[in-house]
């Protein structure tokens, strides 16, 4: 039996690089330092908030939720409401709605469960199927994260939120840094940062107030607060993702090497002030769809809902148009239908 | 010979696998390498509490490996 390094109860945790043992409670108080002092590293909440949580339901999101909910006992003026966007993925989702709603009921949190059929037009699972009849080039991960960045926008606007957290933890950072640096993309890893904010064009500030936590830390504090069962609920879509050996492979080289992960997110930290001003990493354009800030004149999002038939013809008419007198617009236009089989779709 | 009849046993939940392994004790470390899981994607629960990769599973002990990792 390994003892808690603090006082002898038995340990749940041992830190692989510090090598301290933690019992439930000290684990508990340690995670929520370790969090709080993120929160204050990176000033990602004033005294004045209306912080929208973006919750699957999952490990992650309802830590975050609860760790917030906690907070808030003491910030009297931050509101916090659950946001879950449910995709519409059959035998998964459903699922983990169920473990959001019973933590919200229970606690009087308010919350809002908002899906990709009401907000796109479609669920997921029909959006991939329709993608496939129509020969779209891109994996079920590219709708779904270009979607769901979308209605968590909109939502996060609708309910009038000052700021969006998400439950992005260490390990979902570093994966993703290592698949951008594979793909040359500096622009994503300029963006890799702990607060992302824009003055302009309506973005919402957001926060991952996870960014320092390694993903076992935080499903050993959802598992501790009983927050979710220990029981394995997998996204079917998962087999078609990089992320899924890049993970495999980064945790194979943590195991050798303790340690490795932090110093990943020590580099990513380093190379994102270098990366400032030379590679172009924030939005210009309003979306001439959609209005949401977009790097381009079109947003991905009403891009992929054009290239699936969900985008509203006089939508289409209008954005044709504006291509008559616009080189750039028109060449993107031109893109996106060139990248599948089904010129129609213009 | 004598015949071992005591051996651990292991529940994997994310494979929903049962495995049994015939050695006298291990750590909960050495479990898992054996079973070719990594120590930062895995919990490990004995009698329904969490243990580290540090502490000892004996014989005739059954464990509960959970995979941490987020669903997609």
């Amino acid at each position: 039996m390994t003892n808690c390094s603090f006082c002898e109860k038995p340990a749940v945790y041992v830190n692989p690089i510090s090598r301290l043992a933690y019992c439930k409670r000290h684990f508990i108080e340690y995670f929520e330092r370790k969090v709080r002092r993120t929160m204050r590293k990176y000033n990602m909440l004033s005294e004045d908030e209306h912080i929208v949580v973006a919750t699957s339901g999952g490990k992650d999101s309802l830590s975050l939720l609860h760790i917030l909910v906690k907070l808030s006992r003491k910030n009297p003026k931050w509101r916090i409401t659950a946001v879950l966007i449910d995709e519409g993925i059959k035998g998964y989702r459903e699922r983990t709605v169920e473990n959001l709603v019973k933590y919200a009921e229970i606690r009087g949190i308010p919350y809002v469960v908002a899906g990709f059929k009401e907000y796109i037009g479609m669920t997921l699972d029909d959006i991939i199927e329709e993608g496939r009849r129509r020969g779209l080039p891109y994996m079920p991960c590219s709708y779904c994260g270009v979607f769901r960045r979308h209605v968590l926008n909109q939502v996060a606007r609708e309910v009038r939120a000052t700021v969006i957290a998400t439950a992005h933890n260490m390990d979902d950072i570093v994966q993703t840094y290592l698949m951008n640096i594979i793909s040359n993309s500096w622009e994503r890893v300029s963006a890799l940062t702990p607060v992302r904010s824009e003055e302009s064009g309506g973005f919402i500030k957001r926060i991952k107030p996870f960014y320092e936590v390694p993903e076992k830390e935080s499903a050993l504090y959802a598992i501790l607060n009983n927050l979710v069962k220990p029981e394995f609920i997998q996204c079917p879509y998962v087999k078609y993702n990089v992320r899924f050996t890049v993970r495999r492979m980064l945790n194979e080289l943590e195991d050798k090497y303790p340690g490795a992960k932090y110093g990943l997110l020590r580099s990513l930290q380093a190379i994102v002030p270098v990366l400032k001003g030379r590679v172009d990493s924030r939005s210009r354009y309003n979306c001439l769809v959609c209005d949401e800030p977009s790097s381009q004149k079109v947003c991905r999002a009403c891009l992929y809902k054009m290239q699936l038939g969900l985008l509203e013809a006089e939508k289409i008419g209008f954005i044709l148009d504006k291509a008559k007198s616009d080189k750039a617009l028109a060449s993107l236009l031109k893109y996106y239908s060139s990248n599948s089989n089904s010129e129609k779709v213009l | 010979m004598v015949m071992r009849v005591v051996v651990i046993r292991v529940k994997i939940l994310e494979t929903n696998q049962q495995v049994e392994l015939d050695v006298k004790s291990t750590t909960v470390r050495e479990l898992l390498l054996r079973l070719g899981l990594t120590l930062s994607e895995h919990i490990v629960f004995k009698n329904g509490e969490v243990i580290t990769e540090d502490d000892i599973v004996e014989d005739n002990s059954e464990v509960v490996v959970f995979t941490v990792k987020s669903g997609g």
